[in-house]
């Protein structure tokens, strides 16, 4: 049994959001983010990111848009075992307003542009993030200077069309905050619910969040 | 208006077959798929169990309702397989494939199993496994046979092997119970003791029953299963149990002047001398200023002074806890709990045994029952649901009065529930 976690980052973050995990006897190996192909479906995208995994049944970990990714990794893989913090699980799990942008194309309408630039919208939007501190503020605005549109939009097009179907036969286990305001915990089902976490658990509540992981992991060995 | 409701009715009695609690399934040869007839299949910790029949199936019904049972699957001349089962994903159709044992060629291992076994360790094996309370008195191994003892010198710990299952009769609580003993541990130097294994628990008699409700029940109330509900159902305080966190800080400067001496830094005879002024440690780390020869932070008194202190100081939080702070989360059916450092958990509905007192040579008057609990990983959470069932089971340690009683001997089923609610 290896004891590499791979770790998937969400939309537009690295590998920082995990430096602050503890997992006594795991080691956590990053995959970064590729520049997606122009209108790259989620599967082919997901095909190339799996080439890094060289483990016959490994122990994917995703963030957020990170966890939908290694759910549809997961899918091409015959056994793995799957850690989701902060993300959704099927379709119906996506906020309704996400979902009926999905439909209306309104992300194709209205792309990111110069006004998700503003001060306005960083306030909102860490906001949502349940930024709580000034350096997670730094962080998040550092994620989003660094960001490339052309995979932020992609990203979001994603995530907004995605067609989940129904969730791989793998062992998972599924950590979400029930102070969530990107993806609200009323939606989520069968995960472990941290009292008062953000969208931010994983840098901001590390030790809960590595608990529950470990605690998963020593019982599904 | 009639016909919609047998529809409804149907519907109903649709959904309610379709989520019965069973397992069922056939055992094969993992290389040559045969059956395995015989092969014993049972739900670990509960007394859910059966034997699979002449073309390897089995059937198990009405299965304990908890999201992290275990399925073991084992016959003799076979590894044993284990599978995890969610009650809520059942009914459940497995396909166990065993793997045949190649005979393992035990007799040339460099640490030879000991020769007189039983009668070296027997003893110390029998109050480890199955504890040293009252309880233990009426359990019987009936197949000691099948223990085999290994002893490792240089690390100066004990450890047990049973080939086939032990079969052990607890006529205190009237259960037969068939374990399956994966590991067995003994310490000496840390005089600590692990075991871990699948339990296969057999009602004794159904005729007497009666007799052993009030043995159960005692054996419950206290427990770290009863802790275990109150705490789920968050109701600690009317269960009885006490909750306060403890820290456990070590004597820093024991340990340093302990290395000290042991790396012969220290000259002259720590424990024989001139008599010793003793003084309270804290006052000594205070005045180091004093030119007294026992406060001098490298005299040779000042030295038998602090080896003669505790290697640690336990310091226990005033307040009491509700469930609530040890809770991280809260997804039924099941919830997880975690903590920093220790747990002491008092239950106020019970005083510590006699038994209790003499094992610890303690010569006062019995207090209530008092535990310590700390994760062995301290970054690691407990799951457990509302039987009291909790997982990962290698990660809780348990000392004082349930180090006493967490044994075999006292052991009860997941799904035991308390006859009487009178909880005193």
């Amino acid at each position: 049994m290896s004891n590499v976690i791979y770790c998937i980052s969400g939309l537009g973050a690295d590998e920082k959001i995990f430096s602050r995990l503890e997992l006594s006897g795991y080691q956590l190996a990053h995959i970064p983010w590729l520049k997606p192909q122009s209108r790259e479906s989620l599967q082919n995208y997901a095909a190339r990111m799996k080439q890094v995994i060289n483990d016959p049944s490994p122990v994917l970990m995703g963030v957020s848009f990170g966890g939908m990714m290694a759910i549809e990794i997961s899918r091409q893989l015959p056994d793995c075992r799957l850690v989701l913090v902060s993300s959704v699980k099927t379709r119906p799990e996506l906020p309704l307003w996400m979902r009926v942008s999905g439909s209306l194309r309104l992300n194709r309408l209205m792309p990111l542009g110069s006004w998700t630039k503003s001060s306005l919208a960083e306030k909102m939007n860490n906001n949502r993030l349940g930024v709580s501190s000034a350096e997670e503020a730094a962080l998040a605005r550092d994620y989003r200077k660094k960001a490339d549109p052309a995979y932020v939009n992609w990203a979001i097009d994603r995530i907004v069309n995605w067609r989940s179907g129904n969730l791989p036969p793998h062992r998972f286990l599924h950590v979400h905050g029930d102070a969530d305001k990107i993806f609200p915990v009323n939606r989520i089902k069968s995960a472990e619910v941290l009292q008062g976490a953000t969208h931010m658990m994983i840098y901001n509540r590390a030790a809960e969040v590595s608990a529950l992981i470990q605690g998963w992991l020593q019982t599904n060995c | 208006m009639r016909i919609i409701l047998l529809m409804i009715a149907c519907s109903v009695l649709h959904v309610t077959a379709g989520a019965q609690p069973v397992i069922k399934g056939h055992v094969v040869n993992a290389e040559t798929g045969v059956p395995v007839p015989g092969s014993s299949v049972f739900i670990s910790n509960t007394a859910r169990g059966t034997v699979s029949s002449n073309d390897g199936s089995f059937y198990l019904d009405k299965i304990p309702e908890s999201s992290q049972l275990q399925l073991v699957v084992s016959s003799i001349g076979y590894h044993t397989r284990v599978y995890n089962v969610n009650s809520n994903q059942l009914p459940m159709d497995i396909k166990a494939e065993l793997l045949p044992k190649v005979d393992e060629l035990d007799n040339v291992t460099v640490e030879a199993y000991e020769a007189e076994t039983w009668d070296k360790w027997g003893k110390l094996f029998l109050e480890n496994f199955l504890g040293y309370s009252i309880n233990a008195r009426y359990c019987r191994i009936m197949n000691t046979e099948d223990i085999r003892f290994r002893y490792y010198k240089k690390t100066n710990r004990l450890e047990a092997i049973a080939d086939k299952p032990l079969i052990i009769e607890n006529r205190a609580l009237g259960y037969r119970i068939q374990y399956q003993m994966e590991q067995f541990e003994v310490k000496f130097k840390e005089k600590s003791s692990f075991f871990a294994g699948y339990t296969l628990f057999q009602e004794l008699n159904t005729k007497t029953k009666n007799r052993w409700v009030n043995a159960r029940e005692k054996a419950y109330f206290g427990s770290m299963k009863h802790f275990l509900q109150a705490l789920y159902n968050n109701n600690l305080e009317e269960a009885g149990f006490q909750v306060r966190r403890m820290k456990r800080i070590p004597n820093k400067e024991k340990e340093r002047v302990r290395t000290m001496w042991r790396r012969g830094a220290i000259k002259g005879n720590l424990f024989e001398g001139t008599t010793v002024v003793i003084t309270a440690p804290k006052q000594i780390a205070a005045d180091t200023t004093q030119t007294s020869d026992v406060n001098h932070p490298d005299s040779l008194a000042y030295y038998r002074i602090v080896l003669r202190q505790n290697d640690f100081v336990d310091e226990y939080e005033r307040h009491t806890l509700t469930a609530d702070s040890l809770i991280l989360s809260n997804t039924p059916p099941h919830k997880t709990f975690w903590f920093p450092d220790y747990l002491e958990v008092t239950y106020k509905h019970g005083l510590e045994s006699q038994a209790y007192l003499d094992f610890y040579r303690e010569t006062r008057n019995p207090y209530y029952q008092r535990s310590l609990i700390f994760l062995a990983d301290k970054k690691s959470a407990m799951y457990f649901d509302r039987r009291g069932n909790y997982w990962p089971v290698q990660n809780i340690y348990t000392s004082a009065w349930w180090g006493f009683m967490e044994r075999i001997c006292n052991m009860l089923p997941i799904e035991y529930v308390p006859e009487s609610k009178n909880a005193k």
